[in-house]
């Protein structure tokens, strides 16, 4: 193993809690996910050599496992994504935790009933803070694309969550 | 009139000066808009607190395996995690051993801080000693009970990994060692290093999780 290969392989590891967030973004079940990440890692590992230094490895890491999510996921076509609770949650108790849990809830469950495409992108933006050029290049569509499923994204989930938020309401009174 | 795009490329930053001066004007005037802002704003935020950047034990797994140079990982997992043959003895792990030089291994005797930290250090923490970042990556229970943990020294831009077993009276002995910046030479993905070796020595083996080794530092691994 060279030194320029081990730099790399730390720096891939140093990206494995991103990586499985944005698998199971994709991938919507936590063992489907697990696959996927694992796949990705071997396909970079046996790629790495044409890797260019210089670009962002986050990038090219969500590209391949966008790739390899496409290749694969014609076998699982329509899978539904099921709930998530592969995330763990800071703090235990308290009021503010057990408010703030409520609307966490309300995202999560917002967050799996939409389409897997804008699952992606909302991941890439606004949890991975990419630009939109940079999301566009990960998920091979022109940026007019992300930004269009984007605002779809954003405008589904705040519509879900105002939804469980007056339901929470009701329930209450 | 103020569309759904234009307020979502304005949260993202992504408007060239006209377009963010045009809405910007707008969002003063249009209090529809305004609200809509703040609305994806807000769904924005609560999306970061749901899905939180958590490691995982199972991180530690495959980044051992990354960095063991193992490109074949999901099967060599299989074979390493699930039953190995209790192969415990067979000069394995002796053999093996003797591809560290002396004085690394010499220098690699655990120490008692070191062995201090075995003892209650969470995997995935580090903590700076004067030995280097000392970092544990893994916990193992073999089948009758023995407890190992391999951890990572860094110092200097060289790091060892170590694999060591707790022994009686809260110390812990070395089992293997393995630099892990190898110079120059290349080494195929197939080749098993020491630690691959000293782990198949243990016999069956399971990971701990961080739970299972949050109770096993508790009840100081008895």
């Amino acid at each position: 193993m060279t030194k320029d290969d081990l730099v790399f392989r730390q720096e891939l590891v140093s990206l494995l809690p991103r990586l499985r967030r944005f698998a199971l973004a994709l991938a919507g079940r936590s063992d489907l996910a697990e696959d996927l990440l694992h796949s990705a890692v071997e396909r970079a590992l046996r790629n790495w050599g044409t890797f260019q230094t210089g670009r962002r490895l986050d990038s090219w890491m969500f590209k391949i496992m966008q790739n390899h999510w496409i290749d694969t996921r014609r076998a699982q076509a329509g899978a539904r994504m099921e709930a998530i609770d592969d995330f763990e949650l800071p703090g235990e108790d308290g009021r503010d935790v057990v408010e703030a849990r409520d609307d966490v809830r309300a995202a999560r469950a917002a967050f799996e009933t939409l389409p897997e495409d804008q699952r992606a992108v909302l991941t890439l933006v606004v949890l991975e803070d990419l630009s939109y050029a940079e999301a566009a290049d990960a998920l091979n569509v022109p940026i007019g694309t992300i930004m269009s499923r984007l605002s779809r994204a954003r405008a589904g989930m705040s519509a879900l969550m105002q939804r469980a938020a007056f339901a929470h309401l009701r329930n209450e009174n | 009139m103020l569309n759904d795009e234009l307020i979502s490329a304005y949260l993202d930053g992504e408007l060239d000066a006209e377009r963010r001066a045009l809405v910007e004007r707008q969002l003063r005037t249009d209090k529809g808009a305004a609200a809509r802002l703040e609305r994806l704003r807000a769904a924005d935020n609560v999306l970061k607190q749901a899905f939180p950047v958590t490691e995982k034990p199972k991180d530690d797994l495959l980044a051992a395996a990354i960095l063991a140079g193992d490109v074949h990982m999901k099967s060599r997992w299989a074979t390493r995690v699930a039953a190995i043959a209790a192969a415990i003895a067979l000069g394995l792990v002796v053999g093996q051993f003797v591809r560290v030089s002396d004085s690394e291994s010499a220098s690699f005797a655990i120490s008692e801080q070191q062995a201090r930290l075995l003892n209650t250090q969470l995997s995935g923490r580090v903590t700076n000693t004067q030995e280097g970042a000392f970092e544990v990556v893994l916990s193992l229970r073999a089948d009758d009970g023995e407890v190992c943990r391999q951890f990572r020294l860094t110092r200097d831009m060289q790091s060892t990994d170590v694999l060591a077993c707790r022994t009686e009276g809260d110390s812990w002995r070395m089992l293997a060692a393995v630099s892990a910046v190898v110079t120059e030479s290349y080494v195929p993905a197939s080749v098993r290093t020491p630690l691959d070796a000293a782990i198949e020595s243990l016999g069956t083996v399971e990971a701990l999780d961080l739970s299972q080794e949050r109770a096993q530092i508790a009840h100081r691994w008895h």
